[in-house]
């Protein structure tokens, strides 16, 4: 089986745009996660909601918002602008869009993962002298590495069916923001794209699969150092 | 030196104590649960905070809610070893024992050596026993060069056989190091081996402090007719292999005690319980029981409603707890010259 060079673009730009959801992901949600799970403040549960909120609007409106907030009279957008980065109509909206909508399955998981470490390791290891940042980076973090590795796994999945909000935020360009769920589209609303379509359709669930079974065994080897 | 006073409400109930130990072995902090023991050792690690009150280990001023002092725990250098050992799951022995910033990498195999844990240095602590766990929980402590060590019950979650494996290498501690060590248990057979300071603790107040050894009432309460205890030390004459008997020599004479092995130390702690022992006018001949003490009964205090309390002078402090029926049939009194039977199998150390 070939893959003409639409389709090829597509897969690969979808996999690049998951992965750099990922990387940029990651580090907030640890911040993120640590900040509800181990930390009580006011207006928690705003910062909480905030978070989800991706999780249950439909994903055009998300998409919509994005559109608005970093338009170029925004505050954000000027930021954005002046650092060099612009997201309109190229693959790294995609990658923010991506971003936003797998970012509170990426928390929930770390955050689980976090919750589930015994504070009283931590208050251990306080009483050995270390402070916090060291028991975050000796003792927190490297007991919830299943969990970060869970909610890297779901973030890419997540990013690799994202649609709704990419279309809305940085349209359906093919080699630019054309991902494998939105070339998919595209070829069921072309006359004689169906065989396409289900090639597309295969792949993705390859690929999906893939670094599900992938997380699997790393996630079980990080389980096997941690209880030793 | 150590000088405490703390104040800390609960709800529904509340701690109020202060002492000062000048020692540098063992003090036992003791207790039915809920006594408010750990809450103790917990506030002194900085664990948690009294509402009022002073800590002061060795000139460092920890505490003091007058002038707003409270050291932060990481900088306490309170040596804690917790009910659960607490290792750290994803480092080994090793990586666990010199995790403190200023630990005491040297020492580490002298300590190591000395807790039986040098062979385990490479292992996860999942692959280790219970006792073995403390053992490095112990080390851990230790190697940060602590001011104080503070022990939460350390054999509390273990077997029999292990606590008994354990108790040896804790009653070594004070030779070797020479920093104060406050140790919570409401276990006897702990308070025995272990103290040479005995706190007493219930209902958040400090009962008695003093010397583990004399007549006092055991860690029951009052009210549950707990076990009223006479404990003095003897030192081990003799062992006997096929029945398993020490004897063991005090100023009084010598007492028979069961055990399934030689003791280790030279000099032990025995205790016996009051309603364990029975009065005799006569000394008994043909009878089983092995401790016979002669002595004067020094006082009678009434205990509960049907029974009292016969202190007597046997070279020693022993107190029986026999009923008032008893007591009047035998005509007690006071001065009096009585024989104190316990039998071999009820003595403990």
């Amino acid at each position: 089986m070939t893959l003409s060079a639409e389709e090829l673009d597509a897969i690969w730009l979808s996999i690049r745009v998951a992965l750099w959801a990922v990387a940029m992901g990651i580090i907030p949600a640890v911040l993120c996660a640590l900040l509800l799970a181990r930390c009580s403040f006011k207006g928690k549960t705003l910062v909480d909601a905030a978070i989800h909120l991706p999780l249950v609007v439909p994903p055009v409106v998300t998409g919509y918002l994005l559109i608005i907030a970093l338009g170029r009279n925004t505050v954000l957008g000027g930021f954005f602008e002046a650092i060099g980065l612009q997201f309109a109509f190229n693959w790294k909206g995609a990658v923010l869009a991506s971003l936003v909508m797998s970012f509170p399955l990426m928390v929930r998981a770390i955050r689980l993962s976090i919750e589930a470490v015994d504070t009283g390791l931590e208050s251990a290891a306080r009483t050995l002298g270390a402070g916090r940042l060291k028991i975050f980076l000796t003792i927190t973090l490297p007991l919830s590495i299943p969990g970060l590795i869970t909610g890297s796994v779901l973030a890419f999945a997540r990013s690799l069916g994202e649609f709704g909000a990419t279309i809305t935020f940085v349209s359906n360009i093919p080699g630019e923001t054309q991902t494998l769920p939105l070339a998919l589209y595209s070829f069921t609303q072309t006359p004689d794209g169906e065989g396409m379509a289900a090639r597309l359709c295969v792949i993705a669930i390859i690929i999906s699969v893939t670094a599900l079974a992938c997380s699997e065994v790393i996630a079980r080897r990080a389980a096997k150092r941690i209880s030793g | 030196m150590i000088d405490v006073s703390l104040k800390k409400d609960f709800g529904a109930f509340n701690i109020d104590v202060s002492f000062t130990s000048e020692t540098t072995g063992i003090t036992v902090l003791a207790g039915p649960s809920g006594s408010g023991k750990t809450s103790i050792i917990n506030m002194i690690a900085g664990l948690s905070t009294p509402d009022s009150g002073r800590i002061f280990i060795n000139d460092r001023l920890l505490f003091d809610s007058d002038s707003k002092i409270d050291c932060p725990i990481q900088q306490r250098r309170c040596g804690y070893i917790f009910q659960d050992g607490r290792l750290f799951p994803h480092m080994s022995v090793r990586r666990n024992l010199l995790y403190a910033k200023n630990s005491d990498a040297e020492r580490l195999p002298e300590i190591a050596e000395l807790l039986g844990i040098a062979h385990l240095l490479e292992r996860m602590p999942g692959k280790l026993s219970g006792g073995e766990k403390q053992r490095v929980a112990i080390g851990r402590a230790l190697l940060m060069r602590p001011e104080v060590l503070l022990m939460d019950e350390p054999l509390a979650s273990l077997d029999p056989q292990r606590k008994d494996e354990l108790l040896p290498y804790i009653a070594r501690l004070p030779e070797h190091f020479n920093i104060p060590i406050f140790y919570v248990t409401h276990s006897r057979r702990e308070i025995l081996r272990l103290s040479d300071e005995l706190i007493r603790i219930d209902k958040g107040r400090i009962q008695s402090s003093g010397k583990p050894t004399g007549e006092y009432l055991g860690l029951g309460t009052t009210e549950t007719e707990g076990e009223y205890l006479s404990v003095f030390e003897c030192t081990i004459a003799d062992y006997n292999p096929e029945y398993g008997v020490v004897q063991a020599d005090f100023s009084g004479g010598s007492v028979f005690i069961l055990a399934d092995e030689r003791p280790g130390e030279k000099t032990i702690r025995a205790a016996i319980r009051a309603s364990d022992v029975t009065v005799s006018l006569e000394k008994p001949t043909q009878i089983s029981t092995r401790n016979i003490f002669s002595g004067k009964i020094a006082r009678l205090e009434e205990s509960t409603a049907r029974s009292i309390l016969v202190h007597t002078d046997a070279g020693i402090p022993v107190a029986a707890r026999i009923s008032k029926a008893s007591a009047d049939r035998l005509k007690l009194a006071v001065g009096k010259e009585v024989f104190l039977l316990v039998k071999a199998v009820s003595m403990t150390f």
